[in-house]
C-alpha cells in the first residue's frame, strides 16, 4: 500500500521525510533580508543601504562627527547561519563557509587619508556570537573583507587593502588588522576568505582560523595583485567558546574617516556579498577514536 | 502546477534533489575508486563498518616522505547533488583525518611510519606523475606509537614537475583528529595564478577529550607559490586518499609483524556549479 493518499481526510504522508532543498552554492547576502538583524547606529555615518537593483548600493553621510576603524561599529546586518535545508547551523557543528566581497563602483567624495573630511568606505563579512548587539565589546567575532584606499575619482579598486576584524587580543574590545595597499592601478575587486571554527569549543589558540586572498575580476582572468595567500588565526580570548550559540552571519560597512565631514558630496558604494555553507547538523563532528 | 491529466504538471525544473548531507566518508573500496600502489606499499586494503583498515606489505624498498607516492585511492569530487566539481567553479571543502589504531610494527628504525590523509587533484590517474599532475593535500603521520603521538605532514607539487612536503613535529598525545580547510581558485586552470591554492591544517584530541587542540602547532598552513604548480585544468577535481609511510623502508620477512592501520578519512563539500561569477560590474 502507498504511504501516500488522495483520501479526504486521511493522512497523506506517514513521514516527515527531509527538508527540501532552497538553497544551492552561492547565496547572496543582502542587508534587506527579512531574516537579518540589523544595527545601524542610527546611522551615524551612512545614510542609506539599498538593494532594489540586486546589488548592494551604499549611501554615507555628506555631514557627520567621524566614523571608527571597525566595522561592527557601522551599519551591520546579520543573520543565523543556515544550511541549504534552512537548519541552524551552531559553533558546534562542523561546517564549512566561504564568502566573497564583491567591489563594483565608488562615486561621490572620498579620500583615504585620516582628517580629509571625505568618506573612506571599508566592507567586510563575517560570523559572530552576538545576535543582535554586534558592536558589543565582548562580541567575538572573525570578519574579512576589503578597506578601500581609492581618493578623488579613481576606481574602487584602486589600492584596496584587505582588513580582518576581530576583538582585541585581551578580547576586551573591537580591534581589526589590515593588509598593506597593493601597488598600481586596476587592483583586487573579489575578496574571498575561507573560514574554519572548531571543533574545541573551550578556545584554545587558533580554534578559529582564516584563509583569504584577494582576485582581480572575472574579466581579468580573476588575477592576484596580492603576494600571497594569507592565513590568521585568533587566540583564546578572541576564539568562539559555546558550542550551543548559533553562528550569526554578518555584513558590515564603516566609514573610516575618523574625523568630522561637511558638506560633501555623498558618497556612494556598489557591492555585492556572497557566501557558501554546507554543516553536519546530524551527526556533528563525530571523532570518537574508536572503531 | 496542474493535476489535469494531459497538462504538464511542472513549469519548473527545480532543484536538483540531494544524495549527501554534510560528511561523507571516504571509502577506498567504492566501484569509483581508482587504486594505485605503485611503491606496494601496502598489502591489502579493506572497509569494516566504515573504518578503513590497511595491512601494510611485508616488505617495502621505496623510502619515500611524499604523499603521492603512497599507495593513493582516487574518486570524482562530487557536490552534494552528485554533480561534478571542477577547478573552475567555487567548492568548500573540509576534511576529518581520524587514526583508530594500529597493530604491528611501526614508528621504529626499519619499520613504516604510518601516514594517511586526504587531498585534491587534478589527474584521475598516475597521481605520482609530477609531469602531468597537480595536487595539494594534508593528514597525519604517527612519529610515536606509544602515545599515539602524531605530526602534520603536507604534500603538494612543486616546480612544475616536482613534489614539495611539510612535516610538523610530534604533537601531544592523542592528537589523532585531525582537520584540514582547502582554498582553491578562483585563479587555478587557465587563469592560473600563484597564491590560489592553500591548505590549513589542525590536530587534536577525540570527542571523550572535548576535541582539546593540540596547542603545539596552532595551525599548519601550506600553499602553491609558483605559477607553474598551481592546478592547470579547468574540469574534474578529484579527491584522493593517501596511506603509507612517512620515509623508512622494512623487511618483515625474516621476523617482525606488518603493521594494519585503522582509520576513518571523511570530507564535507559545498559548491556552485554555476560558476564564481565576479564581473566587478
Amino acid at each position: 500500500m502507498s504511504n501516500h493518499s488522495r483520501i479526504p481526510g486521511n493522512i497523506a504522508l506517514q513521514t516527515t521525510g527531509r527538508n527540501s532543498p532552497v538553497q544551492k552554492g552561492w547565496r547572496q547576502f543582502f542587508f534587506t533580508d527579512p531574516r537579518c538583524v540589523v544595527e545601524s547606529e542610527g546611522g551615524d555615518c551612512i545614510n542609506t543601504v539599498v538593494e532594489t537593483t540586486g546589488n548592494t548600493v551604499i549611501t554615507f553621510k555628506t555631514d557627520h562627527s567621524g566614523g571608527t576603524l571597525f566595522p561592527l561599529d557601522g551599519w551591520v546586518a546579520g543573520m543565523p547561519l543556515q544550511t541549504d535545508e534552512g537548519n541552524i547551523v551552531t559553533f558546534g557543528t562542523p561546517f564549512v563557509l566561504k564568502v566573497m566581497v564583491e567591489l563594483i563602483s565608488i562615486s561621490g567624495d572620498y579620500d583615504n587619508a585620516s582628517n580629509a573630511g571625505k568618506s573612506n568606505p571599508m566592507m567586510t563579512m563575517g560570523i559572530c556570537m552576538n545576535a543582535s548587539d554586534f558592536d558589543a565589546s565582548d562580541n567575538r567575532h572573525y570578519g574579512y573583507g576589503a578597506r578601500l584606499m581609492c581618493e578623488n575619482t579613481e576606481a574602487i579598486e584602486e589600492d584596496v587593502k584587505w582588513t580582518v576584524d576581530h576583538l582585541e587580543t585581551d578580547g576586551g574590545g573591537l580591534d581589526e588588522t589590515s593588509g598593506n595597499a597593493f601597488s598600481g592601478s586596476n587592483n583586487s575587486k573579489l575578496f574571498v576568505g575561507e573560514f574554519h571554527v572548531g571543533p574545541d569549543m573551550a578556545t584554545a589558540a587558533s580554534n578559529a582560523i582564516l584563509m583569504h586572498n584577494e582576485f582581480k575580476a572575472s574579466g581579468d582572468d580573476y588575477s592576484i595583485p596580492n603576494a600571497s595567500l594569507a592565513f590568521s588565526s585568533l587566540n583564546a580570548n578572541q576564539g568562539f567558546n559555546d558550542a550551543a550559540t548559533t553562528v550569526t552571519l554578518y555584513a558590515a560597512i564603516q566609514d573610516r574617516e575618523t574625523g568630522s565631514i561637511s558638506g560633501n558630496s555623498a558618497c556612494v558604494v556598489t557591492a555585492r556579498f556572497w557566501y557558501m555553507v554546507e554543516a553536519d547538523i546530524h551527526n556533528l563532528w563525530g571523532g570518537s577514536g574508536t572503531a | 502546477m496542474s493535476r489535469i491529466p494531459g497538462n504538464i504538471s511542472n513549469t519548473k525544473t527545480g532543484i536538483r534533489r540531494r544524495k549527501h548531507f554534510g560528511w561523507r566518508d571516504f571509502d577506498p573500496l567504492a566501484a569509483n575508486v581508482t587504486a594505485e600502489d605503485p611503491n606496494s606499499f601496502l598489502a591489502s586494503v579493506a572497509n569494516t563498518g566504515g573504518n578503513i583498515v590497511a595491512t601494510f606489505a611485508t616488505t617495502c624498498a621505496n623510502d619515500t616522505e611524499y604523499l603521492e607516492d603512497f599507495a593513493v585511492f582516487v574518486i570524482p569530487l562530487t557536490n552534494n547533488y552528485g554533480e561534478p566539481i571542477n577547478f573552475n567553479e567555487p567548492f568548500s571543502l573540509l576534511t576529518q583525518i581520524e587514526f583508530i589504531s594500529a597493530t604491528g610494527d611501526h614508528s621504529g628504525s626499519n619499520e613504516p611510519e604510518l601516514a594517511f590523509g586526504l587531498g585534491i587533484c587534478e589527474n584521475a590517474t598516475d597521481i605520482d606523475n609530477a609531469s602531468t599532475n597537480k595536487w595539494i593535500g594534508q593528514g597525519l603521520s604517527q612519529g610515536n606509537s606509544t602515545n599515539s603521538q602524531h605530526s602534520m605532514l603536507q604534500g603538494k607539487s612543486y616546480g612544475g614537475s616536482s613534489s614539495a612536503r611539510s612535516y610538523t613535529s610530534n604533537m601531544g598525545a592523542n592528537t589523532g583528529l585531525c582537520h584540514a580547510r582547502y582554498f582553491v581558485g578562483p585563479a587555478v586552470g587557465t587563469d592560473g595564478d600563484s597564491e590560489a591554492v592553500g591548505v590549513v591544517g589542525t590536530a587534536g584530541d577525540y570527542s571523550d577529550n572535548s576535541y582539546a587542540k593540540d596547542t603545539s602547532v596552532s595551525y599548519d598552513a601550506y600553499d602553491i607559490a609558483q605559477d607553474n604548480s598551481v592546478f592547470e585544468s579547468d574540469g574534474q577535481v578529484y579527491l584522493f586518499a593517501w596511506i603509507g609511510s612517512y620515509g623508512n623502508t622494512w623487511d618483515f620477512s625474516g621476523g617482525g609483524t606488518a603493521p594494519v592501520l585503522t582509520c576513518r578519512l571523511r570530507y564535507m563539500v559545498q559548491h556552485d556549479p554555476t560558476g564564481w561569477g565576479g564581473s566587478g560590474s
